[in-house]
C-alpha cells in the first residue's frame, strides 16, 4: 500500500506511527506492520492515547452514545492485569505424546559415544567406529575412549527464559521453514531445552562449556 | 575449535560400505525431501543431540484446507511446546504459558529453490550410502561445504518418499554440531482438500526501493530471497545459499539481542549499528554470523 | 478486513501473550462497556470499578474466545454478567429483561445513562461531539467524503478507492489526515482530563 509521498512529513516518526495506527483502526494494516506497531506501543504511551481518541471520534461520527470514561480507565485495567497469568490460547489440537515415549525413543536408538576427532581442517567427516552402547534407560555408560566429565549437560532447571531471544529464534524458524533444512526442523531448536542460559558465548572460545550453575 | 568439547553422541554411522546408487542425483533427492517435508502428514518421535544434551521431541504435522499445522513437544528437559497454526501464527509455550509468538511469516523461502546449480558451487554433494532409520530404508546424502564459512550436512532420506529421517550438521572440519534422528515415525499422504501452502500474508509491504542496508561479508552463494519492510524502517532480509538460510533483522534502535547466542547449529548475533539494531541469525557457524553482522551497514 | 477482523487479530495477539493488544481493545471498547454497566450501576465511581472488572474477566477468559462471534458480542455478554453479579453481591436483583445489544444502545440514546455522569463530564462530552462535527465540516471535500464513507458507511479502503476513483494509498492517507484534523480539535478538550 503506497502512500502519497508528497503529503507526508516523514521527518517525524510519531507521524508515521500514528498513520499506521489509523490504518490499524480500520483493519487495513498488514500483519508484519501490525506486529512492529504493537511492539512500539510499550515505548510510546501517546500512541495508545491516540488510538483511544480515534475511537472516541468514531463514536461521535457514528452518533453512538459515548460516555466519557475516566482518563485513567485503561491504565487502571492494565494495573489490575499485572498479577494475572497470561491467557492460554485455545487449542483444539492433538493430545500430547505420552511421556513414556522418551524411554522408548531413547532405548530404540543405538547410541554411539566417540571422542571428538582430532582437528584436521578440510579432511571431511571422521566417524570412528566404536561399538554401539545400547541403553534401556537414560543413564548412559561411559565409553572407553577419551571422555570429559561432562557427558550429559545438566538441565538448567530454573533457567530464566528470555522472551525476546526466543522470539528471534521463533521468527527466523518461520522464515526458514521452506528450506531444505526446513519443515519442522527449524522449530526443533526453539522447542529443545537450551544447553546453557542464553547469554554471551565468548566467541574466541566456542569450546567453552555451558556456564556452571 | 572444538578439540576439548568432550564426548559427543553420534546416533548413526553408515551401516555398511558406501556404494553409489546409479542415477541418483543428490540435488534431486534433496528437492524430493523438501516436497516430503511440506506435503506429507507425519507423527513421530526423534532424538536431538546438541551442545552436550540429548533431547527427545515429539512432532506432529497435519494438513488442512487452510494450510499446515505443526506441533512439537519436548519430551525431555524444559517443558516446551511449539505450535504452528494454519494461519501462520507460531507460539512457544513453556509449562503451559506462552513465552513468545510470531505472526504469519510474510517472507519465506520459495517452495522450490531455483538455484540448485548454485549448491554445487559451494557444496560438494554426494550419495554417501544407505542406512536404516526408524524402520525405514534410507539413502544418505552428503553436502560438504567448499569453504569454512558454512556447515556441512548429512541427510538420511526415506527411499520411498524422500522424507527426512535423520540429519547431521557438522563444521567444515567435520566435527558434528547437531544431530537429529527419528526413532519412531508414521507417514501418510495428505487428505483430499488439504494444502501445504500457508495462506499468503495479507498486505505485507512490498518495498519499492532496494534496501539501504548491505552486508558486505555475506558468504558467496547467499542471495537475497525475500525482504519485508515496515514503515518505521524495520526490515527483515532473508538470504539463502540453497541449503542454509540467514536472516538479518534491522530494527529501530532500542532493546534487542546484544552479543552472541546459539541453539544447536543456529547462531545469532546482535549489535547496534548506525542508529539501528541489527540481529543476524542463521544456520551458520558463529564466526560467520558475527562477520556478517559486523559488516551490515547503510549503503548510502 | 473489517472491524471484526481487527478485533480477532488483536485477540489472537492477546492469546499469544501480548498485553499491549489487550490495552488497545480496552481503549476501543471502554466507552461502550461503561455504557452497558451504567444501565445497571448508577453511581459513576462504582460503574468505573465494575467496568474495569468486566475487562479483567474478559482477559482471563480470552483463551476461550475462538472467533465464532464478533468480539464485541462476546465482550457484551461478559459485561452484562459482571454487572448482574455485582448487583447480586449488593443484595439487589438485576433487571429481568435481557436486552439485545442493539436495543441497549437505543436505550442509552434515550439519555438514561447520562444520569450516572457528572455534569462537568457531560459538558466535556457535548463539547467533544461539537468539536468533531465542526472539524469534519471544515475538511476539504475529498477528506470529508473519505472519512464519512469509512466511519459512517463502514466501507473498506478498497471500496472507498473504487467509489472515489483513486488509489487505496490515497484513501488511507486521506482518512489519516481527516483523523489528524479531528484529533487536533479534540485533543485540547481531553488534555486536562487525561493524566498519562
Amino acid at each position: 500500500m503506497s502512500i502519497d509521498p508528497n503529503s507526508i512529513d516523514s521527518s517525524s516518526i510519531d507521524f508515521n506511527l500514528r498513520e499506521q495506527l489509523s490504518a490499524l483502526a480500520d483493519g487495513e494494516l498488514g500483519p508484519d506492520q501490525t506486529r512492529f506497531l504493537l511492539r512500539r506501543l510499550d515505548a510510546e504511551p501517546e500512541l495508545a492515547a491516540c488510538w483511544q481518541r480515534y475511537h472516541l471520534a468514531r463514536a461521535c461520527l457514528r452518533r453512538e452514545p459515548a460516555l466519557l470514561p475516566d482518563p485513567s480507565f485503561a491504565a487502571a485495567v492494565s494495573a489490575r492485569l499485572v498479577d494475572q497469568q497470561r491467557p492460554a490460547a485455545s487449542r483444539s489440537w492433538l493430545r500430547s505424546a505420552a511421556g513414556g515415549a522418551i524411554a522408548a525413543g531413547v532405548a530404540a536408538a543405538a547410541l554411539f559415544a566417540i571422542a571428538t576427532p582430532p582437528q584436521d581442517a578440510g579432511s571431511g567427516p571422521q566417524l570412528s567406529s566404536v561399538a554401539p552402547v545400547r541403553t534401556n534407560d537414560l543413564e548412559l555408560r561411559q565409553p572407553v575412549q577419551r571422555v570429559s566429565d561432562r557427558v550429559w549437560a545438566p538441565l538448567p532447571v530454573s533457567a530464566p527464559i528470555d522472551p525476546q531471544l526466543e522470539g528471534y529464534f521463533l521468527r527466523h524458524s518461520g522464515a526458514a521453514a521452506s528450506a531444505p533444512r526446513g519443515g519442522f526442523v527449524p522449530y526443533v531448536y526453539v522447542v529443545a531445552t537450551p544447553a546453557s542460559v542464553p547469554a554471551q558465548i565468548p566467541l574466541g572460545d566456542s569450546a567453552a562449556s555451558p556456564p556452571s550453575r | 575449535m572444538s578439540a576439548s568439547r568432550g564426548v559427543l553422541f553420534v546416533l548413526l554411522a553408515i551401516a555398511g560400505p558406501a556404494f553409489a546408487q546409479p542415477a541418483q542425483d543428490p540435488a534431486a533427492l534433496l528437492e524430493r525431501m523438501v516436497q516430503a517435508l511440506q506435503g506429507l502428514e507425519y507423527e513421530g518421535t526423534f532424538v536431538y543431540v546438541h551442545e552436550g544434551r540429548v533431547d527427545a521431541v515429539h512432532v506432529t504435522r497435519t494438513l488442512g484446507p487452510n494450510g499446515p499445522m505443526e506441533r512439537l513437544v519436548s519430551l525431555s528437559g524444559d517443558r516446551r511446546e511449539v505450535l504452528r497454526e494454519p494461519g501462520g501464527l507460531r507460539c512457544l509455550t513453556r509449562g503451559g504459558t506462552v513465552v513468545a509468538s510470531a505472526g504469519a511469516q510474510a517472507s519465506t523461502l520459495p517452495d522450490r529453490l531455483a538455484n540448485m546449480a548454485q549448491w554445487r558451487e559451494h557444496y560438494r554433494m554426494s550419495i554417501a550410502g544407505t542406512d536404516r532409520v526408524a524402520g525405514y530404508e534410507a539413502t544418505v546424502v552428503d553436502a560438504a561445504p567448499l569453504d569454512s564459512l558454512r556447515y556441512g550436512y548429512r541427510l538420511w532420506l526415506d527411499r520411498a518418499t524422500g522424507m527426512l529421517l535423520a540429519s547431521m550438521v557438522r563444521e567444515a572440519s567435520g566435527a558434528p554440531v547437531e544431530q537429529l534422528a527419528f526413532t519412531q515415525l508414521r507417514l501418510q499422504q495428505a487428505p483430499d482438500g488439504a494444502t501445504s501452502a500457508a495462506p499468503a500474508a495479507a498486505s505485507s509491504v512490498q518495498p519499492t526501493t532496494p534496501s539501504r542496508w548491505r552486508a558486505a561479508a555475506m558468504p558467496a552463494g547467499f542471495t537475497l530471497v525475500s525482504r519485508v519492510q515496515a514503515e518505521d524502517d524495520a526490515e527483515h532480509l532473508l538470504y539463502s545459499d540453497g541449503l542454509a538460510s540467514v536472516s538479518i533483522y534491522v530494527e529501530p534502535s532500542g532493546r534487542g539481542l546484544l552479543g552472541a547466542s546459539r541453539r544447536g547449529a543456529v547462531n545469532a548475533f546482535g549489535r547496534a549499528a548506525e542508529g539501528a539494531h541489527v540481529v543476524v541469525i542463521g544456520d551458520l557457524p558463529a564466526t560467520t554470523v558475527v562477520q556478517i553482522a559486523e559488516s551490515v551497514s547503510r549503503g548510502d | 478486513m473489517g472491524e471484526n477482523e481487527v478485533d480477532h487479530a488483536l485477540v489472537k495477539r492477546v492469546q499469544g501473550g501480548e498485553r499491549g493488544a489487550f490495552d488497545l481493545l480496552v481503549r476501543k471498547y471502554q466507552h461502550k462497556v461503561i455504557g452497558i454497566i451504567s444501565r445497571y450501576v448508577h453511581d459513576w465511581a462504582e460503574s468505573q470499578d465494575v467496568a474495569q472488572e468486566a475487562f479483567v474477566r474478559a482477559y482471563r477468559a480470552i483463551g476461550n474466545f475462538r472467533g465464532e462471534s464478533a468480539f464485541y458480542t462476546w465482550l457484551y455478554k461478559i459485561a452484562t454478567n459482571t454487572a448482574k453479579n455485582w448487583l447480586v453481591s449488593q443484595g439487589r436483583r438485576p433487571p429481568t429483561d435481557d436486552v439485545q445489544v442493539d436495543d441497549a444502545e437505543h436505550l442509552q440514546a434515550a439519555g438514561r445513562l447520562r444520569d450516572s455522569s457528572t455534569p462537568e463530564r457531560e459538558m466535556v462530552r457535548q463539547e467533544i461531539e461539537a468539536a468533531v462535527t465542526a472539524a469534519v465540516e471544515a475538511l476539504p471535500e475529498e477528506l470529508k467524503l473519505a472519512i464519512t464513507l469509512r466511519e459512517v458507511d463502514g466501507l473498506s479502503y478498497e471500496e472507498i478507492a473504487e467509489s472515489m476513483s483513486c488509489p487505496i494509498g490515497t484513501v488511507r492517507s486521506r482518512i489519516f489526515r481527516a483523523r489528524e484534523a479531528i484529533d487536533l480539535r479534540i485533543r485540547p478538550l481531553l488534555s486536562d482530563t487525561e493524566a498519562e
